[in-house]
């Protein structure tokens, strides 16, 4: 239910199975009243002509001639078309050849009177019936009454509305079926667009697209364009968030590197200067790696940890040369994490940094996936961190400016940037010795 | 040695350039990209020290075409900018390691010291022969258990050659790794000198340390003994 097309068919799905019930059963009813009114007045006509040939003697018994009769079908027994007389005592006083019983009676309808209906009859099987109550006046002056009945077998007639009727339902529901599928393919064409812009705003995420085209239908070009310029406005922002930073840290830092190397003798105040300066450069560190954390959260692609991890690897093989560390990086590269490359970096390089500075020999990396998320764990066989530190090493930095002290900032400034993702990390000792970290992060598609 | 320094903030180039100077490194230093790039490709660098924060060309651009141009001295980059992304990226572009500002001469000289000698197959600061020990940090020369004493420029001689073991180094080339472009040189001043190291390494004539291979250069001849653990030197000198 969740997709403007299912919506707007199922809608026009539920209309037209509206329209189209309404409009095949008026069709229907009005032609069958036309069926029913052209048969009741072939029916009259045949019970004037029976009229017109009727005989009747001073004593009132019928006399009608076999060969006056006006319907040929009346002399053939069970043709279907039947009549008969009947008196005011309702006894039939003649009936036609082709009636070898009565046909029901009633007693409704008044002289002059003509009375049309439908019946089933258990000999006769479903007919018409048309009847009509005449007055007589008798060559001796006395009246009398006679009801003229006709039957009409209506065999033929269902036959032909059934015909009917199936044709005209099988024609209304083809045009509805076609009508449906019209609108569909309409609809695939009108949303067309929308689909397209959603396509490329996931090139943009992956970086094979820079912008949303312009060429879009008008009524999508105000979002488009807006979209453009806010892809665009936070590229500068980001661009321009790095660049201050670079700058705020090159400002800061070298004059830090000079006045840390400043040769200012051996007095205390030498030494309370330099301390001042390590701790001015912790807190500046500290602050602008916090700042820097996951600054480039709009349209992050999905992208698998390994590469990164590898780059990283390497990159610690070359530094930790002689250290020969060996590493194991088993992480799947078809799992993917929706956080940024230079991110993933700064984790790995972060967690696997501190593995190697403490004297781990070999570091190994896997992960496992579940639930949305993609959870990496970080093996080492060094020393393990110091019993109930844990907490301690992840909480440094909450209040930086007071706490920092020496080193280790490096964990809480990667757990910050983890869980600004979303993710979470944690830390502990292998019972076989040797340090755990897990961190999880969101998956990508 | 010879080491290159490109950094563009003055006074911590200055600090750099007297501390290396300190150590007996001859130095090429500036604070432009550009001319960074020049003494890179130009000068008989043993060991470069490069701020990637230039005005005029990138450092990560020096890099990139010294390395393309097939030198191989190792490369060291000072940096404010601490993220990983920059760190990955300087060492792929083939730098060899990385210094994070602010930081401590000491620590930069350690480190620099720790390439040089990795370039000669050195895992230790001790550079440890047959007959002879050089502790490198307290630029010591120890010969059969006695100790030598050496002039600084002596030692300089001595530890180029002992780093390089067994490659053959020219005179014009001991020279421009020793000395900065503006020093007087003289390859009988250098002749001089082997010959007054010689005497006070081996003064009874047995174990030849310094051979001289006639219109090619010297040899330090002594047989290196292996350094059978490399986890000894992590974080060195420090």
């Amino acid at each position: 239910m969740n997709s403007i097309s299912v919506r707007l068919l199922l809608a026009a799905a539920l209309l037209m199975a509206a329209f189209i019930g309404v409009t095949t059963l008026a069709i229907s009813h009005a032609v069958d009243q036309r069926a029913r009114q052209a048969q009741q007045e072939r029916m009259q006509g045949q019970i004037y002509a029976l009229l017109g040939v009727t005989e009747i003697d001073d004593n009132g018994n019928i006399d009608i001639h076999e060969a006056d009769l006006p319907n040929v079908l009346m002399r053939q027994p069970g043709s279907g078309t039947y009549a008969e007389v009947r008196d005011t005592a309702e006894q039939q006083v003649w009936r036609s050849p082709s009636l070898t019983s009565l046909i029901p009676n009633s007693t409704d309808g008044a002289i002059g009177q003509w009375m049309f209906s439908k019946e089933n009859d258990a000999t006769l099987g479903s007919i018409f019936i048309n009847r009509f109550a005449v007055e007589w006046l008798l060559p001796n002056g006395t009246t009398t009454a006679y009801q003229f009945v006709l039957a009409d077998s209506s065999e033929e007639f269902d036959r032909q509305r059934l015909s009917f009727n199936s044709n005209l339902w099988f024609a209304m529901l083809l045009m509805g079926v076609l009508l449906l599928l019209s609108i569909a393919v309409a609809l695939a064409w009108g949303l067309s667009p929308l689909r397209r812009i959603a396509r490329q705003l996931n090139e943009i995420e992956s970086g094979t697209r820079e912008s949303l085209p312009v060429n879009v239908p008008n009524e999508l070009h105000p979002l488009t364009s807006r979209i453009n310029m806010l892809i665009a406005s936070e590229r500068g922002r980001q661009k321009r968030y790095r660049q201050t930073l670079d700058d705020l840290a090159h400002s800061l830092k070298t004059p830090l590197s000079v006045l840390r190397n400043n040769d200012t003798g051996n007095t205390s105040a030498a030494q309370e200067q330099i301390r001042q300066a390590d701790r001015m450069e912790q807190i500046v560190s500290y602050h602008i790696k916090r700042a820097d954390a996951g600054t480039q959260r709009l349209l992050t692609a999905p992208v698998s940890p390994k590469g990164p991890a590898d780059r990283v690897i390497s990159s610690l093989e070359k530094v930790y040369h002689q250290r020969r560390v060996e590493f194991h990086n088993n992480i799947d590269d078809r799992a993917y994490v929706r956080v940024q490359e230079g991110d993933l970096m700064e984790i790995f390089g972060n967690l696997l940094e501190n593995a190697c500075k403490y004297g781990a020999q070999t570091i190994s990396l896997e992960n496992s996936k579940s639930a949305g998320m993609v959870t990496l764990i970080i093996e080492d066989d060094g020393p393990g961190f110091p019993e109930g530190s844990q907490e301690q090493l992840l909480k440094r930095g909450e209040r930086a400016d007071t706490q920092i002290e020496g080193q280790g900032i490096g964990l809480s400034i990667t757990r910050e940037l983890i869980e600004g993702y979303g993710g979470s990390l944690a830390i502990s000792n292998k019972a076989a010795g040797g340090a755990e970290i897990t961190v999880k992060l969101p998956a990508g598609s | 040695m010879r080491v290159l320094i490109v950094e563009d903030e003055d006074t911590l180039r200055d600090q750099i350039c007297e501390r290396f100077k300190e150590d007996g490194f001859a130095i090429d230093a500036t604070g432009d990209g550009e001319e960074g790039l020049y003494l890179a490709r130009e000068m008989p660098v043993d060991v470069a020290v490069i701020d990637l924060g230039l005005p005029g060309l990138d450092g990560m651009e020096i890099i990139r075409k010294v390395r393309e141009e097939g030198h191989l001295y190792p490369i060291l980059i000072l940096t404010a900018r601490d993220r990983w992304q920059d760190r990955v990226e300087g060492l792929e572009a083939g730098a060899d390691d990385y210094l994070g500002k602010p930081f401590h001469l000491e620590e930069l000289l350690a480190r620099v010291r720790a390439l040089l000698r990795r370039v000669g197959g050195w895992a230790h600061p001790l550079l440890e022969f047959d007959g002879m020990l050089i502790e490198t940090r307290e630029q010591k020369v120890t010969v059969a258990g006695e100790a030598v004493t050496l002039t600084a420029y002596e030692y300089k001689v001595l530890e180029y050659l002992a780093i390089k073991s067994g490659e053959v180094i020219s005179k014009p080339a001991l020279l421009d790794h020793l000395y900065e472009e503006d020093t007087e040189r003289d390859t009988n001043v250098l002749e001089v000198f082997v010959r007054r190291l010689r005497r006070k390494l081996d003064p009874e004539n047995k174990l030849n340390p310094i051979e001289t291979l006639r219109g090619r250069g010297y040899r330090l001849a002594l047989e290196r003994i292996n350094q059978a653990d490399p986890k000894a030197d992590e974080q060195p000198d420090t």
